[in-house]
């Protein structure tokens, strides 16, 4: 027997999703089928486009500093993820253990992700600048420099909040299964991969998912720390794209074409990162 | 009672659908039509909105200002021209952009309006065949600023190369004068000679957008032409010249340039730590209520020694100018060319322009008290009353073209890279973003001859 209310939503669900789907097709849907048909055009304004077909494609992989940024980003993305992770599970397995001030602990690394990238970018090329003024270079000198600085800052951003989510992964851990464990004399290390990880998996593919993907799009910081200097060397795509779009008169459609590029690049890796991690998760 | 429920749960849904479209519909304009202004220029929103105010009270338009900063101006522009309420006036700087909207302006040269340009306005508007389509609204001037006080008590200093600063007529002076104040700057409680040429992005226009225009003045200048596809470069050894001068007696040491911004080189200069800044009118605002008193201030022209250069007075660039939106009803247009008429005619909407805004205003209905009263500009004008020419800013193809010669600089100042690089950016660079621009655009500027125009 369906009750009143049950009734009601049968007959009102559609009037009720309404809002929701209407701000979904409105927010997400059109910007997306407009953005992959401008791709295909060459526009000031999306009023203005006139059809082009694959020539925008073809401009973005004839230009050697976009294959450059796909290749800065994905080392850069390779590189996060990893330190991120493994920081940010050694902080958060030492704070789930009887620990004084733990918790002022988890607020202080959590609180680098409360500002904006534009004014960390900002502040960090401060601080990096000061310390490679002693010999007498700075950020800019070379690629690398401008590398391992956006490394360090997003790892101090990101560290804090991958940290939160192992925290309550570790915190939900069934305590049978780690008594289990102690009782069969395993040991600390054999507990923590044999047992620990196993079962965070589900915690480990968000916090992996998440860093991948950040990786990837990673833009203000970029922007703020290096702006792509020197000679667009530490330019990594989504600034690549940026500058596409508004560097020249003319390649906005080129910008979108590698916006387009960018979506599908970043969709696989996002998807078949998640399968490996996902397909690694185990029931306790 | 289930009615009433139902009755209200279904108004509720629509009220939450519909608020958020109900915000889209726009009164349509009246007879009279209306101005709706797209700024470019943050720093004049309040005077914008009460010269607005002011012609709204006095003729009952309606004008509605919007600014969006130079960094966000072009995606709002995309976005508001699309809207069936586009702006009907809006703000052009630079070849580029006006090319971006190419297909948005309305032909102006037989407008009333268009006739009361002064020469060089009516030269800096951008044109297609016989048509022009901008009006430029601020003239700005660029040259070497330097403060009198410290060239003066240089000048009483036993090791002093000249006598007074008006002695500084060349570069071969310049470049003595630089040296010898670098070497004592310890005695002259300074910290370098030449503000620093600061390569943070923020401070890069002041190379690669205005000095990089005077070599390119002096080559138009030999071909007697205004424009021309492809360059040589034949002043970029003076320009490299001047570079390196300001690389080495500047208070920062050449691996650091690149990490110093507008602020920090404007600071420098404006806390009396060096004698000389190169740059334009428009730094007065970051310069005044400062170190350096305004009666101190002056303006030379740049000189890098270039044949002839000491016939022309500093460098001025009308990059600022108004266009109409030709897409906008006829009312609509004539409305705003009324408003724009307002605003270089009334009296009192000339002095907001002038001494509020600070701007030059290129329109023979300013007289001589109707300029601003920036000593920078009064310096920069002083050289036209003195009957110099001053040197042309032509165009340029676009942000790439600068982007990519200040990544060369940077590397050439922090010893990574070659001077080569730089003249491969700025001449060949050239070619490559004026083909860009005509391949994307289907347009070039038009050349004309050099000595018509000066």
């Amino acid at each position: 027997m369906i009750s009143m209310v049950g009734k009601s939503i049968r007959r009102w669900w559609a009037l009720f999703a309404l809002p929701t789907c209407a701000a979904f097709a409105i927010g997400f849907v059109a910007p997306f089928v407009i953005g992959v048909y401008l791709s295909f055009t060459k526009f000031t304004t999306v009023t203005d486009a006139e059809w082009v077909g694959l020539s925008n494609y073809a401009g973005v992989f004839s230009d050697p500093e976009f294959i450059h940024a796909l290749w800065m980003t994905v080392a850069f993305t390779v590189v996060t993820t990893i330190i991120i992770n493994v920081a940010a599970f050694f902080v958060a397995y030492m704070f789930t253990k009887a620990m004084k001030g733990a918790n002022l602990f988890r607020s202080v690394f959590f609180m680098p992700n409360l500002i904006g990238g534009i004014v960390l970018g900002y502040i960090w090329q401060l601080l990096l600048n000061g310390v490679l003024a002693h010999w007498g270079r700075s950020l800019t000198y070379s690629a690398v420099y401008g590398f391992w600085g956006m490394v360090i800052l997003v790892c101090w951003q990101q560290i804090g909040y991958m940290m939160v989510i192992y925290i309550a992964g570790l915190q939900a851990l069934p305590t049978d299964v780690m008594e289990a464990a102690a009782v069969d004399g395993a040991n600390s290390r054999q507990t923590l991969f044999k047992v620990t990880i196993p079962l965070m998996m589900p915690s480990i593919t968000v916090c992996s998912f998440l860093t991948v993907t950040n990786g990837f799009k990673l833009f203000d910081q970029n922007l703020a720390l290096t702006n792509g200097a020197p000679s667009n060397m530490s330019e990594m795509l989504a600034l690549n794209i940026y500058r596409t779009f508004y560097g020249r008169i003319g390649y906005e459609g080129v910008g979108q074409a590698k916006a387009v590029v960018f979506f599908i690049i970043v969709a696989v890796i996002a998807v078949i990162q998640n399968k490996l991690t996902t397909s690694k998760e185990v029931e306790a | 009672m289930a009615t009433l429920k139902k009755t209200a749960a279904a108004a509720a849904a629509i009220a939450l659908g519909l608020t958020g479209l109900a915000a889209c519909g726009s009164d349509s304009a009246d007879d009279t039509g209306h101005v709706y202004y797209m700024n470019n220029k943050s720093e004049i929103v309040d005077q914008l909105q009460q010269l607005a105010d002011m012609y709204q009270e006095e003729t009952g338009v309606e004008v509605e200002i919007q600014t969006a900063a130079s960094g966000t101006y072009d995606s709002t522009m995309s976005s508001e021209l699309a809207k069936s309420n586009a702006p009907t006036m809006f703000n052009i700087s630079g070849y580029d952009q006006f090319a971006k909207y190419q297909d948005y302006v309305e032909p102006l040269q037989d407008t009333d309006l268009y006739d009361m340009l002064t020469d060089e306005g009516k030269a800096y508007s951008y044109k297609i065949d016989d048509n022009a389509y901008t009006l430029p609204y601020a003239a700005e001037w660029y040259g070497i600023i330097y403060n009198k006080a410290i060239l003066e008590d240089y000048c009483a200093k036993s090791y002093a190369v000249i006598d007074s600063v008006d002695d500084i007529t060349d570069y071969d002076t310049f470049k003595a004068v630089v040296e010898s104040i670098e070497e004592n700057k310890d005695d002259l409680g300074l910290t370098g000679a030449i503000a620093t040429p600061g390569l943070d992005a923020s401070d890069t226009y002041r190379f690669v957008a205005h000095m990089s225009r005077i070599p390119l003045f002096y080559e138009y200048r030999d071909n007697d032409t205004t424009f021309m596809f492809e360059i040589e470069g034949t002043y970029l050894d003076n320009y490299k010249d001047f570079f390196d001068l300001s690389l080495n007696n500047s208070p920062t040491e050449g691996g650091l340039v690149s990490s110093k911004t507008y602020d920090d080189c404007t600071a420098e200069f404006s806390l009396g730590q060096v004698a000389f800044y190169p740059n334009g009118v428009w730094a007065y605002s970051n310069i005044k209520d400062n170190e350096v008193a305004d009666e101190d201030l002056g303006m030379l022209p740049y000189f890098m020694g270039i044949d002839g250069e000491e016939d022309y007075g500093v460098a001025g660039v009308y990059d600022a100018s108004w266009a109409v939106n030709k897409n906008a009803s006829e009312q609509d247009k004539q409305a705003t060319l009324d408003f724009i008429e307002w605003l270089v005619t009334d009296d009192e909407a000339k002095q907001i322009l002038a001494k509020d805004c600070g701007f030059s205003v290129p329109f023979t209905t300013f007289g001589d008290d109707e300029q601003p009263d920036n000593p920078l500009t009064v310096a920069a004008k002083a050289y036209t009353d003195e009957g110099k020419t001053e040197v042309r800013s032509f165009t340029i193809p676009n942000q790439q073209w600068q982007d990519d010669i200040a990544n060369a600089l940077i590397e050439y100042a922090q010893g990574t890279g070659d001077w080569s690089a730089v003249e491969d950016a700025f001449v060949n660079g050239w070619a490559e973003e004026w083909a860009n621009n005509e391949d994307s655009l289907g347009m070039l500027p038009q050349a004309e001859s050099f000595s018509s125009e000066s």
